[in-house]
């Protein structure tokens, strides 16, 4: 479970620093700049986070409940997006 | 310090996911937030309180104090969460009503709802309902010999007719703004102008 935790903060990492990268090459106005500097600290968060993987933030073996939430939560969010 | 980080993550993560889920009009809009859901995961994977199973001690003094110790959240922990809460969602919300392109601002170049604009290669934003010369025309006369000729006309009688040369590969065009008929008639004639479509539509 460990790996798969390490796997997902990768990812995680990943997908932050391509958005805020993508978001600051194609903002155009103020605002999108603003939309990005208030997105800035998850990509923060991230990089310090996967600099110091040793100290995970969560661990998975106890953490069922809270991912079949999301499983669920992604379905509901799924059936808006298709309706 | 952390938790507040963490709990600002959060805020901004859910409201990006819950905005580019229910922004989405076709699949190809929903991938971009398919793609950043593990991220909203992560922060509820990490946000969820941890769990603290009972222990079963003996009656002492000082078991009390260890249960009120593990009973579960701090109550600072919760207000300071609360704050949070209603401060960024406060300030996202703002953001959302002044500016219309809260998606594509987060999603970078990922068109969100709302009107999607046309661009050209340059990058300039074009009209596609700004007419065009030939606007509102219908084919009226075809006459198929070499070269042919077709006539448009549109319904305030204007036209124009347009003679194709199939051996010499060149479209070119003549435009008027009354009599088609007559006009159509003298196709084949010097009476009509032929020239190029920037020439006779500028």
């Amino acid at each position: 479970m460990k790996l798969t935790a390490k796997i997902l903060l990768i990812y995680c990492f990943l997908m932050s620093v391509f958005v805020t990268i993508s978001g600051f090459i194609s903002a155009r106005t103020t605002s999108d700049y603003l939309f990005q500097l208030i997105f800035l600290p998850v990509t923060l968060y991230f990089v310090v986070r996967t600099v110091r993987m040793k100290n995970l933030d969560i661990d998975l073996t106890e953490k069922q409940p809270e991912l079949i939430i999301s499983i669920v939560l992604l379905v509901i969010l799924l059936a808006i997006c298709i309706n | 310090m952390h938790k507040l980080i963490t709990y600002y993550c959060f805020i901004v993560v859910m409201i990006m996911t819950i905005l580019g889920f229910t922004g989405a009009q076709d699949y190809r809009q929903a991938i971009p937030a398919l793609l950043f859901y593990p991220l909203a995961v992560y922060f509820l994977l990490t946000v969820f309180p941890r769990k603290y199973r009972a222990a079963v001690i003996e009656k002492v003094d000082n078991t009390v104090t260890l249960k009120k110790e593990k009973a579960g959240g701090s109550d600072p922990n919760r207000r300071i969460f609360l704050k949070l809460i209603g401060s960024a969602g406060l300030t996202v919300f703002l953001f959302s009503i002044f500016t219309k392109k809260a998606q594509a601002a987060f999603f970078g170049s990922v068109p969100g709802p709302g009107t999607v604009a046309l661009k050209n290669t340059s990058g300039v934003a074009i009209d596609p309902a700004e007419s065009q010369p030939t606007d509102g025309y219908a084919i009226t006369n075809v006459d198929d010999g070499a070269p042919s000729y077709y006539g448009y006309l549109n319904k305030n009688g204007a036209w124009y007719i347009m003679k194709e040369d199939a051996d010499a590969g060149n479209y070119r065009y003549a435009k008027g703004s009354v009599d088609f008929i007559v006009n159509w008639g003298n196709r084949k004639t010097d009476l009509i102008t032929y020239g190029y479509f920037d020439d006779i539509f500028n």
